[in-house]
Order: structure tokens, then sequence, then C-alpha cells
């Protein structure tokens, strides 16, 4: 027991200095104004941004869906690979990520801006171009781009994983191929479809870098909000505080909802 | 009364990648029978199942039920339920609709599903875990809901791939009185693929002894462990002691220097045989009179060991003038090491077979010790 408690130390000590402190002085912060006495007007004064909210969520929200529907299947498609093809594939998968998160950013700008690569080809083609960059559209693409391997990895794992005899046993039972996905196959993913969901709607509804770099500054989300409060011109480490927290409680409450879905799911299939 | 040849597998080739698993199997099995399929791992007993299940199609050969060409009917339109090795209980289903599975795929309606959930649940002794999740159970009650899953559907034949193999040996013991007994309560044709021959000698109507993709004998279990078909299947089939003998002519067989009376004929004088001794048939005379075989004949030999094995000992003889051979003997009598003691066996039972292409490692191991002529050459390669 207290050999546990021994090597445990570092940890606890680690968790103390870099995430207790951090979020306590969050707290301090988020509940006090500029002079240091405490006031709930950060809060009071985030309503003037409820139009931020709205769009880092709406947008966030189509980039998860956007990510399960491209993921899935092709998360499905991975799992009937050999093992060789299933290799590949996650090499093809990892690859993009051993590059610079800023650098890929940066790419997806010289492919979709006015004189870029898609506008190019469009123009061989004889289309009319696209206005793309600096648009939502264009931050949602860079999103989708970014955290798509977040949603295939664990819809993939939870596939992978799954036991060749429960599906002779569906088959067995008398489930044609439709009814093995449905019945057996869709639902045991569920729970890694839903972490799919989590670890990307979660850097989504809070990033800053994607939208600046492609959205140019025509939509302002969450994530460049809270950024502009301690590097921009309109300094206020008071009200950064606050939304950081907002947004950390909106985070954990849907992370809490998606858990009560996933185990809430399972029982709704036993009923079904 | 069952239908003769209810389940027919004709001719049937299947490979892997160029390996062969099963080689022009051909099989028969009739209502209602307990069929066995014994071997060891890789003899393509599993294969076979999985072909007659409809999970693999065998690459030439026939398979017919009740009449009826089934090569190419999936599973699912197969009246012919499996339990697997692993259970394959769905972990996202309780007791209920794991059971109820196949009953709601075919439209059962909700109440005659409970009834009959509840019937199997009374049958396979769960009564009230219809609500219990699946990981929840332990290995023996994985097992039921997976025979009650399957046997709810009234399939015609079940296939049971192993379904012991991950139990204790007690609960294992159980549960093989248990299915002998569902078998009998619900006459239904149950296909059980195993390695472990006291498992099939327990349970079978017939067992089928499988090799290398073939089979090498099938009758009744007393058939099998008395007459068995040739070295391998002796082998298999309990322990024995193997080797070779020279048949001088119909009735009288040579081995280790003595001839002994025996019942097998149809041998062509001095053709060289392998002679099958069960140990427990070896009887030990403390002198060389009152013996079945002629007093003259009967080998000299010294008790190397004696292991106290609970109902019997099991010795290791060393047969005078023979040093490379050992025979094993059971025998509820303790002999003391070192002792000298002849060795005595009723004529009936020495099992004279003809000397089959088919052998294996095994087998080669025991003829190294006991065959006068072996070499260390002769001895298998362990590292090829």
């Amino acid at each position: 027991m207290n050999r546990v408690k021994l090597t445990a130390q570092p940890y606890i000590f680690w968790l103390i200095l870099f995430t207790a402190i951090p979020m306590l002085i969050v707290f301090y912060y988020a509940f006090t104004n500029e002079m240091g006495t405490f006031t709930l007007s950060n809060f009071r004064d985030m309503t003037d941004y409820s139009i931020v909210f709205f769009n880092s969520f709406r947008l966030a929200i189509i980039s998860t869906a956007v990510c399960l529907i491209l993921g899935y299947p092709m998360a499905y498609a991975m799992a009937r690979l050999e093992k060789r093809g299933r290799t590949i594939a996650m090499i093809l998968i990892m690859l993009p990520m051993w590059m610079n998160f800023l650098l890929r950013t940066y790419a997806w700008l010289t492919i979709l801006e006015n004189n870029g690569l898609l506008n190019h080809f469009l123009g061989l083609l004889h289309l009319p171009p696209l206005h793309i960059i600096n648009t939502p559209v264009a931050v949602g693409i860079g999103m989708i781009y970014n955290y798509l391997p977040f949603m295939i990895l664990p819809i993939y794992n939870s596939l992978e994983n799954l036991d060749v005899s429960l599906v002779e046993a569906a088959e067995d039972l008398g489930c044609n191929s439709h009814q093995v996905f449905s019945k057996v196959i869709l639902p045991l993913s569920i729970p890694g479809t839903i972490s799919g969901v989590v670890m990307v709607f979660v850097p989504a509804v809070s990033t800053f870098v994607i939208s600046r770099i492609l959205g140019g500054g025509s939509s302002i989300l969450l994530g460049d909000l809270i950024e502009m409060q301690f590097l921009g011109g309109t300094y206020d480490a008071n009200m950064g505080a606050a939304l950081s927290l907002v947004m950390m409680v909106i985070i954990t409450v849907f992370t809490l909802i998606t858990d009560r879905i996933d185990s809430s799911e399972e029982e709704s299939v036993l009923m079904s | 009364m069952g239908k003769k040849n209810f389940l027919t597998l004709n001719q049937i080739d299947k490979s892997y990648d160029g390996e062969v698993i099963l080689d022009s199997l051909s099989l028969t099995v009739d209502e209602g029978e307990f069929v066995t399929l014994l071997g060891p791992s890789g003899c393509g007993k599993t294969t076979t199942l999985r072909i007659i299940g409809g999970f693999e199609t065998p690459d030439a050969g026939d398979v017919f039920f009740d009449g009826r060409r089934i090569n190419d009917i999936p599973p699912a339109r197969r009246d012919i339920n499996t339990v697997f090795q692993k259970y394959a209980l769905f972990p996202h289903l309780n007791v209920f609709d794991n059971i109820a599975f196949g009953l709601k795929l075919r439209g059962v309606s909700r109440a005659e599903q409970t009834e009959r959930v509840k019937e199997m649940l009374r049958l396979v002794d769960l009564k009230g875990f219809e609500n219990r999740s699946v990981n929840s159970l332990s290995g023996g009650q994985q097992q039921r809901v997976a025979i009650a899953r399957t046997i709810v559907l009234h399939p015609r034949v079940l296939l049971l791939d192993e379904p012991l193999g991950a139990l204790d040996l007690k609960l294992r013991q159980e549960m093989q009185i248990e299915l002998k007994d569902l078998h009998s309560r619900l006459g239904i044709t149950f296909i059980y693929v195993t390695h472990d021959q006291e498992e099939a000698l327990t349970m079978s109507d017939k067992i089928v002894v499988m090799n290398q993709g073939r089979i090498l004998q099938q009758g009744t279990p007393i058939d099998i462990y008395n007459e068995p078909a040739n070295a391998f299947v002796a082998d298999f089939i309990g322990e024995s002691n193997i080797f070779t003998g020279i048949m001088k002519e119909d009735g009288k067989v040579d081995f280790f220097g003595s001839v002994y009376d025996c019942v097998d004929t149809g041998f062509t004088k001095n053709e060289a045989v392998d002679v099958v001794l069960r140990p427990e048939d070896l009887v030990l005379r403390k002198e060389r009179a009152h013996s079945v075989q002629k007093p003259e004949t009967l080998l000299p030999a010294t008790v190397l060991t004696c292991l106290f094995k609970g109902i019997y000992y099991e010795m290791m003889l060393h047969i005078e003038g023979a040093d490379n051979y050992q025979f094993m003997a059971k025998s509820t009598v303790p002999v003391f090491e070192g002792e000298h003691v002849f060795v005595d066996i009723e004529p009936e039972n020495i099992h004279i077979m003809k000397k089959s292409g088919i052998e294996t490692m095994t087998v080669q191991k025991h003829r190294f010790l006991h065959d006068p002529n072996a070499t260390r050459e002769d001895a298998p390669d362990e590292q090829s």
C-alpha cells in the first residue's frame, strides 16, 4: 500500500502543479475584476459574445457529424481488410499527423485560396472559381481534415476487436448481412464511436488556429475569442478566464451526456 | 426413429493457402445420433464442423442434409445451429435477449418469446437469470446460455465446437453428463468436436477419429477403444504400448523374442505388424506358472517405477534383454520397484494392426522406445 503511494507521488505532484493550481488560477480570475475584487460581471458580459458561442458550436457539431459520416465507413472498411492492408491504411491515416499541425493547415490555405490550387484546377476544367477561403466552410474543411483520424481510429479499434465468432453466431441464429450489422456490429462499435465523437468535438469547439488561418477572422470562434483576451489588443484576462471556465463546463457536460448515451444505448438495444 | 444418412458429407476437399485441411472426407450421420469428431489439433475436425454449419465452403464435394444439397445455403437458412468454442454470447445483450435473439429474427411474438426463453432457462437450470448481463456469468453459465440460445430455435442438428474446453475438470465432467442428458431428452442430432478422448468416449454414440484431414476410424466408443484400426487410433484413444511385431502365422505373434497367442488372423506369414497393448491389459505374474499364455513364452521384466495414481498404480517395466524398451502397465495391486515379474496377456487383449502409412510424431516416438529395429536416426528430428 505504502509502495503504491510512494510511486504515485510524482504524479500527484505533477497534477497539483500543472492541473490543480492552473485551474484555481482560472477560477480566481474568472470571478474577479482587474482590481482583484469578487464579481460576476465577467459572466454577465459574456452574453455579448453569444453569437460566437453559437457559431463555434454549430461549426463543431457540423464538423463532428461530417467526420462521423466519413469516418465510420472508412473504419469499417479498414477493419475488413487483410492484415497487410490494415497496416497500409493505418500508415496512410497516421502519415499526415507526423507533419506539423500548422503546416498542414497552411497547406489547405494554398489549396483553398482564391488563386489557389483548387480554383486553378477548376479553371482548367472551365468551371467558375469557388470562394471558400475566409469563410466558415474553409474552417469546417480544416477541422474535418485535421480531426478525421481521431474519429476513425477509436471506431476502427472497436471494430477490429470485435470477435469474428459473434458475427458467425449472428449468422447462425438467422441474421442476414444487414441484420448482422444493425444487431451486432453497430451496437458493439458504439463505445468507439462515442469516443471518436468526443475526440473530434472537443478540439473542434475550442480550436483557434484553424479558424484564424483558414477563416481569416471572418468568423470568430470561442478559441479565437479566448486567445484575444490574453494576446490581443483587448487584453482582459478576467474575461478570458471566465470564457475558458464556461467552455470547460460545457465540454464536461457534453462528455457526461455522451457517456450516458453510451450506456443507455446498450440498454435500448436490449429493448429493441 | 431417426432417418438414416440424415447428414452426409461426400468427398469433401478443403485447403488453405495450398495446405490440405480435408482430404476427400466422407461422413454420414443418422438423425438423433451423438457423433463426436475426435482428433489432435489441426486434424480438420473444426473445419468439418464449420462446413456443416455453413461457415466454410468446401473446395470440392457435397454436403447433403435431409436429402437436400446445402453447399450454397448460408448458415442462417440451415436448420443447423452452432455452439461456438468461446460461446460467442452477445456482450451488449442480457441473458434473455441472447436467448431470444433468433426468435426475434423469426418474428416470434413477444409472449411466445418470453415463454420459450423461460422454458429454456428452466431446461439449462438458469431460472431467474433473464436480466443478468452475460459478462457477469461464470464460464459454465455462459455455456448454458450459449446452448439455450441455439436449442430454443429447435434446430435439427446441433454443432458443438469444443464447448467444454474452457471449463475446469469438475465442471467439464458435470457438463458432459448434462449435455448427454440434454441430447437424449431433445432427440436432436449432436455433432461434437473435441480433442479429449475421454470426453468422446463418455458422450458419443459414434466416434469419428480424424488425423491430417482424413477419417481413420469410426464406430461406437467400445469398438474404437477395443478394436483400434491402426496404431494412431490406439495411441490417441487411451495410453498404449505400441511396437513392431512379426506375425508368425494366424494367431501367433512374435515380439521381443517371445511368441504369444493372439486372436488376429489374415496376415501373411512373417508380416511386420503394429502390436498395441493397453497398459491395463498387462497382467504381471510373480511366477511363470498359472499364466494364460504358455508359461515359457512370458516376457521377463523388471519394475522400474511404480507410481500411485489414485485408483491404480502406473508402472514402467524394463523388458529383459531389450534395453531401449519400456512397457507401461496399470494395476490396482502395487509391485515394488526393482521386483522381477513376468508379462502375461490375454490373447484377445493383444491388438494386431497392419502397418499404416499414417503415423505421427507421437507414435514414432513410441516406436523408438519399443521397436527392436529402431536406431537413433529413425527418431524424428525435433528441430525440423
